[in-house]
């Protein structure tokens, strides 16, 4: 009995939490991501190309036409890239009820391994000022291939022999002494 | 009652699935909610507590014991979680190449990471291992109990969202180590008679896992080579582990000489 008052306790908590304001992603904004594709490793000197799917709930243009949006892009807290000031086209279109894709290309030029932490910001234009409609916020892995030889795997495969030679040494000490 | 200690089981079963797929859904959404899963992992494992005591069996038959010579229970856990990590990583690794990732920094992240895996460990091992095992062993043999716990283990440890995407092929590829996994465990656990050696286990192997940036490029073979570890660890660790046992029976065996029973009392 107390087991399933618990449960419940524990899962009407859950419930409460993901739909609180704390929750991302819960917003009651007029547009909004629906789907976006990455990859949370990716290799160094690779290339990568980021789906974003925006659903535009009510979002209307000047002239009650199209509403335009744009994508802002921070990596790791600083702006990477600026759609608005940053390309051509500045902007893009989408209809009121419509869905729309945009893919943009990333090239990961580390040396290192890196985690990077990114956030995609979605703006509306409306009557020349721009208004945040919805943030989404990943974690991308930099991966290395390295062989062997190389200093990281060198250095662990040492500390898990080092460990599995200690805990032999202990075993055996200890089956000693008793 | 006719099928009560199935029925307990099931309801076990269930209520531990569907708190640990809530925790892992909840922080799919936000890893805001982290520290959730690990309060989860708690309730999962006093629920289980719960319910072994409703069966008004002793602890100690549910692995609630610390054995004599429990350092070197401890030790022979922590070794074989060594072996298993560095047969998967390194070995391939050292044919095909590895990726090196990010390293795990200290901070305070990297404790609350640590604290959930071992929390984790205690929740499954005490539901499947304590609870589980022990039920159906009790009732239906051991072989019975194998393949019931491995079974209700790879489905409690695959993510939910691996079921709803739907592909049967993910969900296999998913499956399959979970179980050679739970094969171990529960021949680690009918081996040393407490759940010290799995818990220890299974949050070595974790916390080796994450906290080693090296991925072996073993593309497809991945999987079998994971099952086959597995099942070639087995009876290296019941000699191991049998050995250790043996050592620990005959000291308690050994009668006790006058002069120290004299003391004694």
């Amino acid at each position: 009995m107390w087991a399933l008052a618990a449960s419940a306790a524990l899962l009407c908590v859950f419930v409460v939490l993901v739909y609180s304001p704390l929750s991302e992603g819960q917003n009651e904004a007029d547009a909004s991501f629906v789907a976006a594709k990455y990859n949370t490793k990716v290799h160094s000197y690779s290339s990568e190309v980021w789906n974003f799917t925006v659903h535009n709930a009510n979002c209307f243009g000047n002239d009650g036409g199209e509403a335009q949006f744009s994508f802002n892009i921070y990596l790791d807290g600083s702006l990477w890239f600026d759609e608005y000031n940053g390309t051509v086209h500045r902007t893009w279109p989408c209809g009121v009820g419509k869905t729309v894709s945009h893919a943009y290309l990333k090239f990961w030029p580390e040396t290192q391994p890196f985690t990077h932490d990114l956030r995609v910001e979605l703006y509306w234009f409306y009557n020349g000022t721009s208004r945040l409609e919805d943030t989404l916020s990943f974690r991308t892995s930099v991966a290395v291939p390295v062989s062997l030889q190389h200093i990281i795997p060198t250095s662990y495969l040492a500390v898990y022999l080092m460990a599995c030679a200690l805990l032999l040494t202990y075993d055996y000490v200890a089956s000693l002494a008793e | 009652m006719l099928w009560r200690h199935e029925i307990r089981v099931i309801a076990l079963f269930l209520l531990a699935f569907g708190l640990h797929q809530a925790g892992i859904f909840v922080l799919g959404i936000n890893s805001f909610f982290g520290w959730l899963l690990s309060l989860m992992y708690v309730v999962v494992t006093l629920i289980a507590i719960l319910f072994i005591k409703g069966q008004r069996s002793r602890f100690s038959q549910h692995g609630f014991l610390l054995p004599g010579g429990v350092g070197r229970y401890l030790a022979v856990a922590v070794f074989f979680g060594f072996v298993y990590v560095f047969i998967i990583i390194f070995l391939p690794g050292a044919i095909s190449g590895f990726d090196a990732l990010p390293g795990a920094l200290l901070s305070l992240d990297t404790f609350l990471t640590g604290g959930s895996i071992v929390l984790a460990s205690i929740a499954s091992e005490t539901v499947f291992r304590g609870y589980v095992q022990t039920e159906v062993e009790a009732d239906h043999g051991f072989y019975i109990a194998l393949i019931v716990v491995s079974s209700m283990f790879a489905l409690y440890m695959l993510p939910v969202t691996t079921y709803f995407a739907g592909d049967l092929t993910g969900i296999l590829r998913g499956l399959l180590p979970l179980l050679a996994e739970s094969v171990f465990l529960c021949a680690f656990f009918k081996e040393s008679k407490t759940l010290l050696c799995p818990i220890a286990f299974t949050a070595t192997v974790e916390m080796l896992k994450v906290f080693t940036p090296l991925e072996a490029l073993t593309g497809d073979y991945t999987l079998p080579f994971m099952i086959v570890t597995y099942i070639v660890l087995i009876p290296v660790m019941q000699s191991f582990v049998g050995d250790v046992r043996q050592q620990d029976e005959r000291l308690d065996s050994t009668p006790v000489p006058d002069s120290e029973e004299d003391d004694a009392t």
